[in-house]
């Protein structure tokens, strides 16, 4: 009589569907068969010793996914068979969810891409197992994204043409060079970039404001997929700090390298988180809490506690963190100024914080706000009053590295723009902070090639060298631009409260 | 340190090289305290401009929206040049200046402090 056949464990069964699927292979040099690991200057001797974040095999993998579907989906359904579009805080909440449509979303999708690679790209099994599942979670977010999305793309401007516009607007730049500066990269430091930098330190920063401003403005269908997300997101920052200690126990020449990729893509995922920022403070008509008490939070405890336990690897904080620090009183406020003037060219709306809000502001940010940032707006509103509403007309100098305007202010005088100048091959180039000039004079031949959209647009790539040209360009139309009273998303607004009985400004 | 890469070389040209301008030049130029406008400007213009017509005629005009521009006199701006102090002479051109490609000019203007005397 056959024995009886005998279950695996889960560990055995990971054994076998993991790692007991990989080979040494002899036919061709493993080196050509991985031929990006090494060239970096990684230098790892065993990768048996890679520690499996997460102990998870396909089978459970899609059992777990698929029931999150079916929630999720069944959650959406309801969400637009009951009109909750109606159930947010105001419609001016809406521009939150935009900027994430355009520019996050497309993240998940290039994340997606570059987990792939590096699921083929690394010649250890483990990491390139973890790597896979990544790829498939990345996917899967930017669907769920789309999906949930696309219910207010029947009512609210802004969302038509995110891809067309990720591929071509000056302020999407922002995002999309972020994540190319990262693929363009080896394995490593993709990894680093992506897994460590931005999905184990900063991401608190990004789920926060937008999830939980999610929930607390109403829009349900945002704060679903959130949720849907948010083990996917675990096992994806235990990859991040695996990698790290990864590296750096393999071989005491690693420290270097890594050392120098933490300082690059802390300031470069610093830069991007600005924006998320600014949607925080500004887009979230009921607020969750300030950018400067997030990122005290979540960079001055948390962030340096990290670090502090990454010093036995001889690890050091982040280059310019404490310049990063000195900003948290200014760069929310900057940011909106210049997506403020620059609305015009951009699909989304903005406008003057109310009273109500200038004082919560006052509150958070105290007195910078109250001497710089209050009278300018009080000088705009004003303007905006006289039926002169403020918008820039010329292109500004763009960062070469993190490729936002240059508002930015210097380290230790906020009234003064920073401009820092790095010469290659004969050509100049400018960069917003001694942060981004770093990472340019460390690797020109690679910046040098970068796309700035002011640059592009003078040559001629763009549509033509104006800015309504440009604004053709991009299929933007004015409708779904400039000035949030007044728009169509505003005047939509209002009639819903109007029949619904609740005054437009009333949280629902 | 260089770039580390894959393959014999790496090697491109410069995104923003001269060449791209077709004879003319990219300036990038900013009047400080006046933050109400967020950032430098980028100017394409052909390099035998006098400085002052492009002061005159197509920097100031940019500053449309601020109270400021109808007092500003440029023969009293403090000049820099790639954040270097620099003395130009507003009656000769660009290239007499040795303003560059990409060159990145910014302008004081005591007395005009932005409003409040805040940057504004």
């Amino acid at each position: 009589m056959a024995a009886k056949p005998r279950r695996l464990n889960l560990t055995q069964k990971y054994q076998l569907m993991t790692r007991g699927l990989d080979w040494e292979t002899t036919y061709q040099s493993m080196d050509d068969v991985f031929p990006y690991d090494k060239y970096e200057g990684i230098k790892i001797k065993d990768w048996d010793k890679w520690q499996d974040p997460f102990r998870l095999t396909m089978d459970a993998y899609w059992k777990y996914q698929a029931e999150k579907e079916r929630k999720l989906y069944a959650i959406l359904d309801g969400f637009a068979q009951n009109n909750s579009q109606l159930n947010i805080s105001d419609a001016r909440y809406m521009n939150a969810v935009k900027i994430w449509m355009q520019g996050v979303t497309p993240l998940e999708y290039a994340a997606f891409r570059g987990f792939a690679m590096l699921g083929r790209g690394f010649r250890g099994a483990g990491a390139r197992v973890a790597c896979q599942f990544q790829s498939i979670d990345e996917m899967r977010h930017y669907q769920t994204q789309m999906h949930a999305f696309s219910h207010y793309n029947k009512y609210f401007n802004g969302f038509r043409q995110f891809a067309r516009i990720r591929d071509r607007a000056w302020y999407l730049s922002i995002p999309k060079s972020y994540f190319e500066d990262a693929v363009t990269a080896g394995p490593f430091e993709l990894i680093t970039a992506i897994s460590f930098s931005f999905e184990y330190v900063l991401t608190n920063l990004l789920f926060m404001p937008f999830v939980s401003g999610a929930a607390y403005n109403g829009d349900m269908a945002t704060t679903t997929f959130g949720f849907s997300a948010q083990s996917d997101e675990s096992r994806h920052m235990t990859l991040g700090l695996e990698v790290i200690k990864f590296m750096l126990e393999q071989d005491e020449g690693n420290l270097p390298i890594v050392q120098q990729w933490l300082d690059k893509w802390f300031w470069r995922g610093y830069r991007l988180l600005g924006l998320v920022g600014t949607m925080m403070d500004y887009m979230l008509p009921k607020k969750v809490m300030s950018w400067r008490q997030a990122w005290e939070i979540y960079w001055e405890e948390s962030g340096m506690a990290l670090f502090n336990d990454l010093a036995r690897y001889g690890l050091r904080p982040p280059k310019y963190h404490e310049v990063a620090t000195k900003e948290k009183y200014r760069i929310t406020h900057e940011f909106w100024c210049t997506i403020y003037q620059f609305s015009h060219a951009t699909a989304l709306y903005t406008w003057i914080p109310t009273e109500e809000e200038l004082d919560w502001f006052s509150a958070e940010y105290g007195e910078l706000f109250d001497t710089v940032y209050r009278p300018r707006y009080e000088y705009w509103a004003e303007l905006d009053r006289k039926g002169e509403r403020f918008f820039q007309k010329r292109l500004p100098v763009v960062c070469n590295v993190c490729q936002i305007p240059i508002f930015h202010t210097m380290p230790d005088d906020p009234l003064m723009n920073c401009c820092l100048v790095s010469e290659y091959k004969g050509t100049k180039h400018q960069m917003c902070s001694q942060g981004c000039k770093d990472i340019f004079d460390h690797e020109p031949e690679k910046y040098c090639q970068a796309y700035i959209p002011p640059q592009q647009i003078y040559q001629g790539n763009c549509g033509g060298a104006t800015l309504e040209a440009y604004k053709e360009w991009l299929h933007i139309k004015d409708e779904e631009t400039g000035e949030y009273y007044g728009s169509e998303d505003h005047i939509m607004w209002e009639g819903w409260k109007a029949q619904s009985g609740k005054p437009a400004d009333a949280p629902a | 340190m260089p770039v580390k890469f894959v393959g014999d070389s790496y090697d491109f040209p410069c995104a923003n090289q001269v060449e791209n301008y077709g004879g003319d030049i990219n300036v990038y130029v900013v009047w400080d305290h006046h933050l109400i406008y967020c950032a430098p400007n980028t100017y394409r213009l052909p390099p035998d401009m006098k400085f002052r017509d492009f002061l005159e005629q197509v920097f100031a005009p940019d500053y449309p929206q601020h109270p400021d521009s109808d007092k500003v006199d440029w023969d009293q701006g403090v000049w820099q040049l790639e954040n270097e102090p620099w003395e130009p002479d507003l009656d000769k051109s660009f290239a007499e200046n040795g303003i560059a490609h990409n060159s990145f000019i910014r302008v004081t203007t005591p007395g005009l402090e932005g409003m409040h005397g805040v940057g504004n």
